[in-house]
């Protein structure tokens, strides 16, 4: 029996060494410390900062089994318009913390699979004298996934081709509705919380080395455990709210060389579309809008990177032009009455931006960009849908 | 720069599909598994120079969701292609070679005479297919790395044969830098049936030929239902001698040949044979020897026997004379 025992500890110290002796560290990490400022419809705000540091120490066990566990943080310090729930607000400032841990298995070199666990925690202030952790929309994502990898090198246009499976649950901790708060059950309490179902597929197709064609394709199912579905005579039936998202992407990159410069163009197509069971009603206009949420959404993203090579200077402009067609949601007039089309929101986003390598590991960068919407609704009493939006930051970013 | 660079990674390229390319003006193109990186630096280095000191090109990529596109220009000859996270924590390399002028400036001097490098293992020129474990050390110096380039038949023809086009050859190999500890490395290079060459370089610079270590291996298969002893040529005929676990036994032979006129290296088979298997497993097959140019065929024959579910591929080195064979 002792000589049994002596044996598998043998076997499991023999392991274990081979293990540890074959394993190999990666580090990488990255940080950025910015300063910047936001201009809203000309007002400008004060000049602000922004920092933000990612790790991955790569652990390889060894050709097959890989863990690639990653830590971030960061803080804004600028306004930032962020949609966090269905429509945009405007936080003051921000912090995230946050990291998921992914073990990847290659099976043969063409083919792997892994599996990931992550949490990130969501600090927004949405007035400067609002207490971090008090913050309403404070937010908490826990999820876990798992997708495997299918590379085919060989083909006549060498593909990769990865499908994927993630499950998230999004809770706002400091949020409550205010008619559960005075005692009201029939609406939900959470009515942020959420939990999402990810399916997810994506291709990389090589036609020759200048050009390369990536598809994206993701099924979303977003359950809202605590949000009941409003009836047609404003009544909560028992039903929860199930929003659908199906989102397809295709982006084609070119790249061309100009003397000791090169030029990667890229062009990209997307199309968002959302059904929701979920249906509004204006307390105002005492109005029933059904499938109040469901839209459908284009937008069509140019840009183009120009790299100095021997400088090792990059600049890059591109554009998002995106317009979202509400299927059923009516627009309104200035004040408050139901016009007969729907509504609409087209947006644009130019961004530019510039950096340039200043010693080992450091590069300085300057960014700008500038939004500007527009949409057929006049009635502006909540939500602002006609705006300009821009901002420019520079800073540093260390890179390891 | 330190660590063991494996055969598997997180750098895949997508572009160039074959290990020799025509041009010295080099697109890469493909993509990272590692999700948190968004450059990689490139250092493009010749494997071996002619003596002179060769400062390596080097050059920073842009990652996009992954997916890094962006050209190189290469040197003569052999190059390793070294991507680096910025910090250099994860290095992965491939060798390219370039035959834009190669073939104009061969390389002066012996291979490997002044190589500190002593190899261990493998011990024998035939070894089996697959991860073959290569080990040795260094004679001098305090070089902290070894880097191995595994060169196989497939590799052969495309540097021999194929003028420009994409996709028929052989994709770049993986690099290993194998860490030397107390002047020893070992380290698993994947052997391919026929003749196959590796290329050892201690250090992180290029040498000149004379320092660089070079040592061929024949790829064979042998499973264990069969066991093949080396053919012998009699006249006309090659005739194949074996024992097996079971039959029917059938052989044929297949050489690589490089068609003067159309630039292009074809596959050239001949038919299968029926073997004849006597008690005991004892076998013998007769192949008809059609011989061949010295220049046309590009890697050794190699001689394929099936036994029952068993599969045997061994390289098969034809006589440089062909008429001393006698039956």
């Amino acid at each position: 029996m002792k000589f049994h025992k002596c044996l598998a500890a043998g076997i499991c110290l023999t392991t274990v060494a081979s293990a540890v002796a074959e394993t190999r560290f990666l580090p990488l990490a990255q940080a950025t410390v910015a300063g910047g400022a936001t201009w809203y419809e000309s007002k400008r705000s004060g000049i602000k900062g922004l920092a933000s540091a990612e790790v991955t120490p790569v652990i390889e066990f060894s050709d097959r089994w890989v863990l690639l566990p990653t830590f971030r943080g960061s803080y804004t310090g600028n306004q930032t318009a962020m949609k966090v729930v269905d429509e945009g607000t405007l936080f003051q400032q921000e912090q995230k913390y946050g990291g998921e841990t992914k073990l990847l298995y290659r099976w043969t070199p063409q083919f792997k699979t892994s599996c990931w666990l992550g949490d990130e925690t969501v600090f927004l202030k949405e007035t400067t004298d609002e207490k971090w952790t008090k913050g309403l929309y404070d937010n908490r994502t826990f999820l876990f996934g798992g997708d495997m990898e299918l590379i085919r090198p060989s083909w006549r246009w060498p593909a990769l081709f990865r499908l994927g499976a993630e499950y998230s649950r999004v809770h706002y901790p400091n949020y409550t509705s205010l008619a559960s708060q005075t005692g009201d059950p029939l609406m939900g309490a959470r009515l942020f919380d959420t939990e999402n179902t990810i399916l997810s597929f994506k291709s990389l197709v090589s036609p020759t080395g200048r050009i390369q064609w990536q598809s994206t394709f993701m099924g979303l199912l977003a359950s809202y455990p605590d949000q009941k579905v409003l009836g047609e005579q404003g009544d909560y039936t028992e039903g929860k709210r199930r929003d659908w998202y199906w989102t397809i992407g295709q982006v084609l990159s070119f790249l061309h060389s100009i003397g000791s410069a090169e030029a990667a163009y890229s062009f990209g197509l997307e199309g968002i579309r959302r059904d929701s069971n979920q249906n509004y009603l204006d307390s105002l206009f005492l109005k029933h809008l059904p499938d109040y949420f469901d839209y459908d959404e284009g937008a069509f993203s140019p840009s183009v990177r120009l790299r100095l090579k021997p400088a090792a200077m990059v600049l890059e402009a591109g554009v998002r032009i995106s317009r979202r067609n509400y299927r059923r949601r009516p627009a309104q007039n200035a004040d408050g009455s139901y016009a007969s089309k729907r509504m609409f929101v087209r947006d644009t986003t130019y961004s530019v931006g510039f950096s340039s390598a200043l010693v080992d590991h450091v590069r300085a960068f300057v960014q700008g960009d500038l939004e500007t919407a527009t949409s057929n609704m006049r009635y502006e009493g909540f939500y602002r849908y006609k705006y300009n939006t821009g901002s420019v930051r520079t800073g540093l970013t260390f890179e390891f | 720069m330190a660590g063991v660079l494996r055969a598997e990674g997180f750098v895949h390229l997508a572009h160039p599909r074959d290990f020799s390319v025509p041009e010295d003006r080099l697109v890469l193109q493909g993509w990272v598994d590692i999700s948190g990186l968004r450059r990689l630096q490139l250092e493009v280095q010749p494997f071996h120079s002619d003596g002179d000191s060769v400062p390596p090109r080097r050059y920073s990529l842009e990652l996009e969701d992954g997916r890094f596109s962006g050209e190189v220009r290469l040197f003569d000859g052999l190059n390793l292609v070294l991507f680096q996270s910025p910090g250099g924590g994860m290095t992965e390399a491939y060798a390219v070679f370039c035959s834009a002028t190669s073939h104009k400036r061969p390389p002066a001097g012996g291979w490997g005479e002044k190589s500190p490098l002593v190899l261990v293992e493998p011990h024998s020129l035939r070894v089996p297919v697959g991860k073959t474990p290569v080990s040795g050390f260094l004679t001098e110096g305090e070089d902290k790395n070894v880097y191995l380039v595994a060169l196989t038949p497939r590799m052969f023809s495309s540097v021999q044969g194929k003028p420009s086009g994409e996709g028929a050859g052989s994709p770049p190999p993986r690099v290993f830098r194998l860490p030397v500890t107390g002047r020893r490395f070992e380290g698993s290079p994947p052997i391919e049936p026929g003749g196959n060459v590796l290329l050892f370089r201690a250090g992180d610079a290029p040498l000149s030929p004379g320092h660089i270590f070079l040592r061929s291996v024949l790829g064979e298969i042998q499973s264990s239902g069969v066991v093949v002893d080396p053919p012998v040529l009699k006249g006309d005929e090659i005739v194949v001698r074996g024992r097996c676990a079971e039959g029917p036994v059938e052989a044929r032979i297949s050489t690589l040949v490089f068609d003067p006129k159309t630039g292009k290296i074809v596959s050239r088979e001949s038919e299968n044979r029926r073997g004849i298997v006597q008690e005991g497993g004892n076998f013998l097959v007769i192949l008809p020897y059609v011989p061949l140019p010295e220049s046309a065929y590009v890697d050794f024959p190699l001689l394929r026997i099936q036994a029952g579910r068993s599969i045997a591929v061994i390289p098969w080195i034809p006589p440089r004379n062909p008429e001393a064979g006698s039956r």
